[in-house]
């Protein structure tokens, strides 16, 4: 069993034990996790660059700050209610750690595109994407297969 | 003498992180035990209410929240929390479970507690 050392980060914890691959609903390909800016922000992005899952990583539930980014991610595409964001804390016995601790190693919070109440089936509809240069969202009709930001592409 | 003296499983039948991956398990672990076992479907109105109670009170909190969550109740009356379904996939939640299943609180060491 792993022991957690005061060093180990809440960045390197989330890299080593919530990292997966997942079927995107988007184009049925697999979407693996990538990571924004220092880390604390996880995204299951699909070869195609759709966005399915932004995930926060932190020491506490800051639902508001995350949800500040993810409103600032989908660019006005939609707006994001507190209802769109689901929360869940870990803890060593379920990451199999040993620490001698009841208190969680880290939360994490998820907003899932195309879910429950954005839920919409509406080939015309728009989505956010993740540029393929790995620094910034864009947001293009679901039909589109742009893989870079608009920035990028007229670099 | 365990510990525990029951298991709460908040759950929902259609939900493949619950069943088989959580609430069998947590069922066994229980009847193993020889504590309580409770389980509360999220779409059973009469159940919902508890569910509710139970993830408010003192667990994962969300309009929408994550299931399964589940929760011991231990003989000095507290109740904790100790895990939440992972959204990443069910297979990290397999092996959340197998985990829980495999720490302090279910082989008799307490110091971990």
């Amino acid at each position: 069993m792993t022991v957690i050392h005061l060093q180990d980060s809440i960045v390197e914890i989330a890299r080593s034990f919530l990292a997966t691959t997942v079927k995107c609903q988007h184009c049925g390909g697999q979407a693996a996790m990538e990571y924004v800016g220092d880390g604390s922000i996880g995204l299951h992005v699909c070869p195609e660059r759709y966005v399915s899952r932004i995930i926060g990583y932190g020491s506490q539930f800051d639902t508001g700050r995350f949800m500040g980014f993810v409103q600032k991610a989908i660019q006005g595409a939609q707006e994001v209610e507190a209802g769109d964001i689901r929360v869940a804390s870990r803890y060593a016995w379920d990451l199999g750690l040993a620490r001698e601790s009841n208190d969680p190693i880290l939360k994490e919070m998820y907003w899932t595109q195309n879910y429950r109440r954005t839920r919409s089936e509406d080939p015309d509809g728009v989505g956010v994407f993740f540029c393929a240069n790995g620094d910034s969202f864009f947001i293009q009709p679901l039909k589109n297969d742009e893989r870079l930001c608009g920035k990028c592409r007229t670099s | 003498m365990s510990e525990i003296k029951a298991i709460h499983v908040v759950h929902a039948t259609w939900c493949p992180h619950c069943h088989p991956t959580t609430v069998e398990p947590m069922k066994a672990k229980a009847a193993e035990l020889g504590v309580d076992f409770y389980d509360y479907d999220i779409d059973n109105p009469e159940q919902a209410n508890k569910a509710d109670d139970l993830v408010r009170g003192h667990g994962d909190w969300a309009e929408d929240y994550l299931i399964p969550q589940v929760f011991l109740e231990m003989r000095d009356g507290t109740l904790r929390h100790v895990l939440s379904g992972y959204s990443e996939g069910v297979e990290l939640t397999k092996r959340g479970v197998e985990n829980l299943l495999k720490s302090p609180y279910f082989d008799g060491d307490t110091s971990a507690r």
